[in-house]
């Protein structure tokens, strides 16, 4: 006897040793792979620590779980929380997946308790999915738990229903939860013992039949669609669904399969009693079996399921709109995550950093890699730099109605509300930045922030004393060219791109230490090809207290000098001699090859990389 | 004698029973004697403060704006029993059913509101109580506008809502998702009546439409012409008077003011509900002008309008010089039901009088009140910096328009309308924050005086600060909407599918109201 409970104290053991491993693995791979921080970037998910959020939310079907996903979803913020709560959330599905599966099947189907928590685990690595996904199956698994450990009956089935409707249904879209309710269903009449025909043809229907129902109303309550942004399920068909359709098969395959199994497993615990404990040969077996699923879920992890592009593009979008520039560059120059705003990126980086004259084109450039300007963008990551960059510059009309347009997409986005606090606390309308601040303030992330500009704004309402505030303020655009920016309405296309010049001149008339809108004025000119504007444009970095021109203008003067009829006026701002000397050996070259710039290419490539003069052969040679 | 232990454990058990239930049940304040008094008015939020208000309006719940541990508000009146609410955080939310009986029982009383709060030390302090009077005469149960986010284009949310101004019940009448994600505005009821209405939608994909609601019906018609846009129901039921307007919206590039729009050309006509036709007098729309924004007189013999000279020749794309020299009049014509024909417009208020652009007039039911926004030019208050309502007595010769507030001129109102018992006026004001509308209430008594205007309650006074919707078109109507969404969404549904007509260059933006 003694003997036998020693066998399955060690295999529980051997069970919760595998187990153990699998978090371990799954906690290390959340800190180091995934990072939740850049999940809650890429979602931003909603949410407000208001009655009136809670109380929209739980109007409708789904909303429970919607809302405590949501509000899971809000601890990603905090790295080490987003990963815990993701364990806790594997740990809870293991462990009521194997209270299922000991029921459904005895101690025969202990593997089979992993595949829930390993499809979970592929999951929560991605940074398109809702963290919703685990506490719905949670509910689902703790429910059909629930149902099988009690009486069976019809009445029962449909009280926990009815309450899965409403707690959970379309939490996660209408298709996903069809399909978990029929799984549900299926799994509960073969739980029950009672008829399973009956089971498997009543009650999916019934709960097809509620769940369409539960759609129904859930979408007719939108309360939580207006204020919040959060609408009931749709249906979509994903990764997500596909998965849990193979759940679903699974379930369903298991309840044909009940029977048999059912049998061996009386007959396995009837000879449990008087059998020797399972041999040695066996554990290390299973032990090895277990530990290449293991081995198996890693590198799934680390291959198929890895969502590597949504990790990259939530980690520039961190680093740009967290203005960690140093960072981003550093991360771009160790040939780190790139994608198509990556010029952009980079350029305002450099910018930051105080280096766009010098470093500009040490880095691949496009023509248009520097003010973004697309109107049909429907990222909003991209808006809100494009905010960034209008509020920097000072064209704070500009990136208000930026910002009106990237609000649509993001709907109550804390990033949009901030910049929008952010765009009337420097425009002095302190009552309109309360409202977003006040917003914020039931925000659990943003909570912190906007009371601490609340407060600011409590103790000085004009903001005098806020170095940032002021900043902004000196560049600001006062004297409206509305005339110019509205000569190009019928070209809406075309306007922004051809605006450039004056959209920045304007500034610099308004203000000639507007730093950023000189350097970019310069820097539009030389990626445009032209240097030679550039040139006129260089003695107005006198005002900005420059004395010696920086590596990349410096070229542009040389070139703009040969292209003016008189030459520039450089306000007496001196030219380094290494670029007095870059573009002696770039003429040479030229005049080697005859002044043929297709034929000098591959010297220039060779010799002058990192020059403008590199650049503007390769702009004109259309390479 | 000894307690046994089990006798301990019992006592100790409801000590800390006790215990709990003395932090969970916030105190009142002590007699008013042991109260340090405060010479001044406590800050509330919303500012509830010597208001007219209507004997049948939701609860004034409101959030005391002073320092403080523990709040307590005592509401008491010459008759009904004295309400009391404690709160641990400001925010005071009165029971529905016993403000509605305190209100019931003071019709044409005051109400007295005491406000005490508990500073950091345990001390409470009394405020000097603020007195609000209760009307004789109510308001009307519901009110009906549109609610969105101010954005710049017709993507985000928008809603058309009924609220019951007796609770804070409020509904949505249609969604934007329903319209074909396009825009829908400017709906319009006969004659206050929650079961006669229209209004406007553009569908993106679709083609701008009309949809006409008769009871538990609706259906759509595309009047022939330019699309519709500001409109008047006649209280004959028959005709409905709008608006076509080409509208531009622009984009100044500084200033607190971001965006802007202009009526690039406009004119009036009229839509025959039963046959279907259109018709443009010629006396209202004599060459040269801008006429808009019609609205009939309660007993349909006038036809009110704002109106216009163009300054700019009708070729011209966006004339947005001009537009600080655009000042409109309030004009009238008379009307012959019979012959549907109009007289000559003559001014009511002229803008070489008032000095700005006097726009949105809006007659009183019972005839007597016109009530106009004033902005400095151009034809949109919604957009404008500074726009305040003015009232003019329609009964009396020669009087003269005045402004509803007199002491500060910028208000941010527009969009108003009457009560059906011409006693209660709301409007759509920016008043509070400069970019994002709410809903104001304001009583206008016998002689024409206005009360200060309060914003609508909400179910948490703190709504309102933290809510980035904003809201513009009320209409009163006398009952709840009883046309359901989804036969608006059925009759609606052509207009979302069919091929948009092809653009014309000078027609491209008509009628297009941007959302203010």
């Amino acid at each position: 006897m003694a003997s036998t409970r020693r066998a399955w104290q060690l295999a529980r053991l051997t069970t919760a040793r595998i187990d153990g491993l699998l978090l371990v693995w799954f906690s290390l791979h959340l800190v180091y792979a995934v990072q939740p921080y850049l999940i809650y970037q890429a979602q931003q998910p909603p949410f407000a620590c208001t009655r009136g959020f809670a109380a929209d939310l739980l109007g409708y079907s789904g909303g429970p779980v919607r809302y405590v996903g949501l509000f899971l979803a809000q601890l990603d913020a905090f790295n080490a929380a987003g990963v815990l709560v993701r364990v806790v959330i594997a740990l809870l599905i293991g462990v009521l997946t194997s209270a299922l599966f000991q029921r459904l099947a005895g101690g025969r189907a202990r593997a089979a308790r992993l595949l829930p928590v390993v499809l979970y685990m592929l999951l929560a690595a991605r940074y398109d999915q809702p963290l919703l996904l685990g506490p719905m199956l949670v509910a689902m698994l703790a429910s059909a738990l629930i149902f099988a450990s009690g009486p069976t009956g019809l009445g029962r089935y449909l009280v926990l229903l009815a309450a899965l409707i409403y707690g959970v249904a379309g939490a996660a879209g209408p298709a996903t939860t069809y399909l978990l309710v029929l799984a549900f269903g299926a799994l509960c009449g073969a739980l029950s013992g009672s008829s399973r025909r009956l089971a498997l043809a009543v009650y999916p229907a019934l709960g097809v039949a509620a769940v369409s129902l539960a759609d129904l109303l859930g979408l007719q309550a939108l309360p939580a669609q207006w204020r919040y942004g959060i609408a009931p399920g749709r249906l979509t068909v994903d990764l997500a669904v596909s998965l849990w359709l193979l759940y679903a098969v699974a379930a369903i395959a298991a309840v044909y399969v009940a029977d048999p199994l059912r049998a061996r497993c009386h007959a396995w615990r009837a000879a449990r009693a008087g059998a020797a404990p399972s041999s040695g040969g066996r554990r290390v077996r299973r032990l090895l079996g277990e530990v290449a699923l293991v081995a198996l879920v890693a590198v799934l992890a680390a291959t198929v399921a890895a969502d590597k592009a949504g990790r990259q593009r939530a980690r520039m979008d961190f680093l740009a709109l967290h203005g960690q520039w140093g960072q981003l560059l550093a991360e771009l120059e160790r040939g780190g995550p790139r994608h198509e705003l990556a010029p952009f990126d980079v350029n305002r980086a450099l910018f930051a950093q105080g280096r766009l004259g010098e470093a500009m084109f040490q880095v691949p450039q496009r023509a248009d890699a520097l003010l973004l300007s697309v109107e049909t963008t429907y990222v909003l990551a991209t808006r809100i730099r494009m905010v960034d960059q209008w509020l920097d510059l000072g064209r704070l009309n500009l990136a208000e109605y930026a910002l009106h347009n990237a609000w649509v997409l993001g709907d109550d986005n804390p990033v949009v509300l901030s910049r929008l606090a952010q765009l009337y606390m420097v425009k002095g309308m302190s009552s309109a930045a309360r409202t977003y601040l006040r917003t914020l303030s039931d925000n659990l992330v943003w909570r912190r922030w906007a009371q601490r500009e609340l407060h600011r704004l409590a103790v000085d309402p004009t903001l005098a004393s806020s170095p940032e505030v002021l900043r902004r303020r000196a560049v600001m655009l006062r004297g409206d060219d509305l005339l110019h920016i509205n000569r190009y309405a019928d070209k809406a296309e075309e306007r922004a791109w051809h605006l450039v010049p004056e959209i920045l001149s304007s500034l610099l008339r308004e203000n000639p230490r507007n730093r950023m809108a000189l350097d970019y004025l310069i820097a539009h000119f030389l990626l445009e090809g032209h240097p030679e504007y550039a040139a006129l444009e260089m003695h107005r970095l006198r005002d900005c207290g420059v004395t010696e021109l920086p590596r990349a203008w410096a070229e542009a003067a040389l070139l703009g000098r040969d292209l003016l009829p008189t030459p520039p006026d450089l306000a007496s701002l001196t030219i380094p001699e290494s670029a007095q000397e870059r573009y002696w050996q770039f003429r040479t070259i030229v005049k080697r090859n005859r002044g043929s710039m297709a034929a000098a290419y591959p010297e220039l490539q060779r010799e002058m990389s990192g020059t403008y003069f590199l650049y503007l052969v390769r702009l004109g040679l259309g390479r | 004698m000894t307690l046994r232990p089990r006798w301990w454990r019992m006592a100790g058990a409801a000590l800390a029973v006790l215990l709990v239930a003395r932090w969970l049940w916030p105190a009142g304040p002590p007699a008013a004697g042991r109260c340090e008094s405060v010479a001044r008015a406590p800050r509330l939020r919303p500012d509830y403060a010597g208001l007219v208000i209507p004997p049948n309006i939701a609860p004034l719940n409101l959030r005391v704006a002073e320092p403080g541990t523990r709040y307590h508000v005592r509401l008491s009146a010459a008759r009904g029993r004295r309400l009391d609410v404690t709160s641990r955080s400001g925010v005071i939310s009165l029971p529905q059913r016993r403000w509605r009986e305190l209100l019931s029982a003071n019709r044409g009383g005051d109400l007295r509101l005491e406000v005490f709060a508990r500073g950091a030390r345990g001390r409470w302090q009394r405020f000097e109580p603020v007195v609000n009077h209760v009307a004789e005469q109510p308001v009307d149960d519901y009110v009906v506008y549109r609610r969105f986010r101010p954005f710049y284009n017709s993507t985000g949310a928008l809603l058309i809502c009924q609220r019951d101004l007796r609770s804070f019940v409020e509904r949505a009448v249609i969604t934007r998702d329903e319209v074909g994600g396009g825009c829908m505005n400017c709906h319009t009821f006969r004659d206050r009546r929650p079961d006669s209405f229209l209004f406007h939608s553009r569908p993106k994909a679709g083609v701008p439409a009309m949809t006409l609601v008769s009871g538990n019906s609706a259906r759509t018609v595309q009047p022939d012409g330019p699309p519709a846009g500001y409109a008047s129901w006649h209280p004959g039921g028959r005709t409905i008077a709008y608006s076509r307007n080409k509208i531009m919206q622009y984009f100044p590039q500084a200033g607190p003011r971001s965006k802007a729009a202009l009526d690039a050309a406009s004119s009036l006509a009229l839509y025959d509900v039963y046959s279907g036709r259109v018709t443009v007098p010629t006396a209202l729309n004599p060459p040269g002008r801008l006429p808009t924004f019609p609205c009939w007189s309660p007993d349909g013999r006038w036809l009110y309008f704002a109106s216009a000279p163009r300054l700019w020749p009708t070729t011209r794309f966006m004339p947005i010089e001009e537009q600080a020299r655009v000042r409109y009049d309030i004009q009238r014509a008379a009307y012959d039901p019979a012959t549907s024909a109009f007289g000559q417009p003559e001014t009511v208020v002229a803008a070489r009088d008032t000095g700005g652009s006097a726009l949105e007039p809006r007659i009183s039911p019972d005839g007597r009140w016109l009530v106009f926004s004033l902005t400095d030019s151009g034809s949109f208050p919604v957009f404008a910096e500074r726009s305040d309502l003015y009232l003019l007595d329609l009964q009396r010769p020669g009087s003269r328009p005045v402004p509803l507030e007199a002491e500060s001129p910028t208000r941010h109102d527009s969009f108003h309308a009457w009560s059906g018992n011409s006693r209660w006026l709301v409007c759509a004001s920016k008043r509070d924050n400069g970019l994002l509308a709410r809903l104001y209430l304001r009583y206008i008594d016998a002689e024409g005086r206005a009360s200060k205007p309060f914003v609508l309650p909400q179910r948490d006074p703190r709504d309102d600060d933290r809510n980035p919707a904003t809201y513009n078109v009320p209409e009163f109507v006398s009952g709840p909407i009883t046309v359901s969404r989804a036969e608006l969404k059925r009759a609606l549904a052509p207009t979302c599918t069919a091929p948009a007509r092809p653009a014309e260059p000078e027609k491209r933006q008509e009628a297009q109201t941007p959302d203010g």
